[in-house]
């Protein structure tokens, strides 16, 4: 129910570093819709696609992504490398880590090879704060303003 | 489930123990096979306890007593697993009344060291192996050589050749002699992952009986042709209550399944009929209390009927979530006449996860009652397509369902991973579009938020679809008198449905990505921001 929803499609993605600029090799291949669930109305949910612009491969662990404010304070969140909902074929309930290769196919973790793209989808609770960043470790997305 | 298979895999190079892995397995040749039919009579093994003789004066009568006391005379073993080993091909084995904890079977260690070398490695991403790493699976030798260290009963059916065929204790039928499943108890006790494993078993026939307590599968029927589970209870499986795999010609008949952490019935990498035929039949099951009632990743080809699914968390899945199930992507089953309602168990509440995700609580500190959810599903609903392709969803009843009654989605192929045994349609163009699933699925003449007693128990929406696919349809679907089914989106396909493939709705897209991140031992991904699945919905008015 698409038209209940707030979405917000997010035009350039390119304004001042904590308002907007990110750095490093990922970038966003298009503006990132940002979701306020009808259900979750306290949510926020950003999704999009990212590109690795670099020469080499980025290795990048999915919950290693922080999200932070323009102050810098970190906002607890969720983040995957996925487009829609997948699971892993490992019990959750057992305690077991879950295999690295097994993690790759369900986008909690994501290797991209250089010019190649990636969903991402990350979400937090409005209360917690309005994140700016996206920290990937030696760069950052930028989060636009809703 | 997800798809289910039970061994213990170790990464060679990180020596890291996974759950979950099972070797490369094969769907049989269905027409060699076929569903093994009840005998009342032919050769018979019998197993009793040494109380079976009280346990039948006190609870059986008349005829039923008369013809037990005189099995007890013919009894001749009293554990399960000896009269299995002893058996030929088309035995019965007549289990009396009594509790079998089959204590020889529990001292079998796992791994067991004198099968060490019976594994098969892999580099394959399939059993979650890491770039440069190889992932080590028990292969059938160890089953067969070894049969205990994973099973508390094992029926292994095929010899040291190649041809995966059933060669000995091929047609057992192993039943109790009780008047009803629960005065035969085969409690696992968590010790062994499977308590019956029937593998390449063909024409394996269990019946009235109850099992408990596996630590992965109570009940499990791999690469076998023909079988037939009957009058069976399965009850407080971590994971499965029953579950098939790479098997076909099956019954499953008269079952109850409750308190599994994944699925009380798992019938899945079914059949491969696409469309001709149904190779499993799921008649008069009745699975509650579970994470899921019935689940399948690759569940295909079977026709489901007369059946109840009810007061799980979600009632019904069947899905192309999973890497390494053969049969992908999900097609070709049906349901029909069941009753789909009240699945609304709250199983990720705080509490719950409290007490499920202590990591590795040692097993004599869990309450094995307790059913801790193995994956994430949608609190508060009836049945949950995810990537799947020309299902029929006919004449059921959907109530009570809080969160949708019927939910569909699509699931890109590339998530699906590989399939290293080649039986999956894991490439050309439908499947490098990424968009194959979610074709041909039709709604037709379900009643919805209605009880079959005419009163009304609204669903939270009847119908729920990411409206992706092509050729998705509901018709004749029936709300209650006067009132009108409700639906997201608010407008539905009629059938034969749209010939043309739409793009999900991104934002339905970018909501179920948000639940994909459950994890239950990590403070935020325990509800994870985004996902409403993990709260149970309030109830609809």
């Amino acid at each position: 129910m698409a038209a209940a929803l707030v979405m917000l499609a997010l035009a350039g993605c390119s304004g001042g570093d904590d308002s907007g600029i990110g750095s490093g090799d990922l970038v966003w291949t298009d503006d990132p819709l940002l979701v306020t669930p009808p259900a979750l109305p306290g949510d926020r949910i950003l999704a999009g696609t990212v590109r690795n612009d670099s020469l080499r491969r980025i290795d990048i662990v999915a919950r290693d992504l922080t999200l932070r404010t323009a102050g810098g304070d970190e906002i607890p969140g969720t983040k995957i490398f996925n487009q829609t909902y997948e699971r892993t074929v490992f019990p959750r309930n057992r305690g077991d880590a879950t295999p690295v290769g097994e993690e790759l196919r369900i986008g909690l973790r994501a290797s991209i090879q250089p010019g190649k793209e990636a969903p991402l989808t990350v979400a937090w609770h409005a209360r917690d704060g309005r994140p700016a960043r996206i920290e990937y470790g030696f760069g950052s997305l930028p989060v636009p303003r809703g | 489930m997800a798809g289910a298979v039970a061994l213990m895999a170790m990464a060679v190079v990180t020596a890291v123990a996974y759950g979950h892995a099972e070797r490369l397995s094969y769907y049989p040749d269905y027409k060699l096979g076929k569903v093994p039919k009840y005998r009342k009579s032919g050769p018979a093994r019998v197993v009793c306890k040494s109380d079976s003789g009280r346990r039948i004066r006190r609870q059986l009568h008349g005829k039923a007593r008369k013809h037990n006391l005189a099995l007890l005379k013919r009894c001749r073993y009293r554990h399960i697993q000896q009269a299995v080993n002893a058996a030929k091909s088309g035995d019965r084995i007549l289990i009396l009344p009594g509790v079998y904890r089959e204590e020889p079977s529990r001292r079998v260690p796992e791994p067991d060291p004198k099968c060490k070398d019976d594994y098969e490695e892999y580099a394959d991403p399939h059993f979650g192996a890491a770039p440069d790493e190889k992932v080590r699976v028990a292969n059938f030798e160890y089953q067969r050589k070894c049969k205990n260290a994973q099973n508390l009963i094992a029926i292994i059916g095929d010899g040291p050749d190649k041809d995966r065929r059933c060669d000995h204790r091929c047609n057992l039928q192993i039943e109790g002699t009780g008047t009803k499943p629960s005065q035969v108890l085969i409690d696992g006790k968590r010790s062994k992952l499977n308590v019956i494993r029937a593998d390449r078993a063909d024409g394996i026939h269990l019946r009235n009986f109850t099992v408990q307590f596996s630590d992965f599968n109570n009940i499990y029927v791999l690469e076998t042709n023909g079988f037939r589970l009957e009058k069976i209870v399965s009850r407080w499986s971590r994971e499965y209550g029953f579950l098939s795999f790479t098997s076909d010609n099956g019954l499953y008949r008269k079952l109850t399944a409750y308190g599994s952490g994944d699925s009380g019935i798992y019938p899945g990498s079914g059949p491969e009929g696409h469309c001709k035929r149904y190779g499993i039949e799921v008649d008069r099951v009745n699975s509650y209390g579970n994470t899921i009632g019935w689940s399948g990743t690759a569940g295909n080809g079977i026709y489901t009927h007369d059946s109840r699914f009810h007061h799980n968390a979600t009632g019904i899945t069947t899905d192309s979530f999973a890497g390494g199930h053969p049969g992908m992507p999900q097609d070709c089953s049906k349901w029909e006449d069941n009753r789909i309602y009240s699945n609304n168990y709250d199983l990720f509440n705080e509490q719950n996860d409290q007490y499920c995700y202590i990591k590795n609580r040692p097993i004599a500190e869990r309450d094995p009652k307790h059913v801790c959810p193995a994956f994430q599903v949608p609190v508060g609903t009836g049945m949950l397509i995810g990537g799947g392709n020309d299902n029929i969803v006919k004449n059921n009843y959907f109530y009570d369902n809080w969160r949708q009654g019927a939910m569909l989605f699509w699931v890109p192929s590339a998530f699906r991973g590989t399939d290293p045994t080649g039986q999956s349609q894991n490439s050309g163009p439908a499947y490098d579009s990424g968009m194959d699933t979610s074709l041909g699925n039709r709604y037709e003449g379900n009643v919805m938020g209605v009880r079959p007693n005419g009163a009304r128990d609204p669903n939270g929406v009847d119908f729920w679809w990411d409206e992706e696919g092509r050729g998705n349809c509901w018709t004749n679907n029936k709300a209650i008198a006067g009132g009108t089914l409700t639906s997201n989106p608010g407008t539905l396909p009629d059938c034969p449905g749209s010939s043309l493939l739409t793009p999900a709705d991104p934002v339905k897209l970018a909501m179920l990505a948000a639940c994909s991140s459950w994890d239950p031992q990590d403070d935020v991904n325990q509800d994870p921001p985004g996902c409403d699945w993990f709260t149970r919905p309030p109830e609809p008015r």
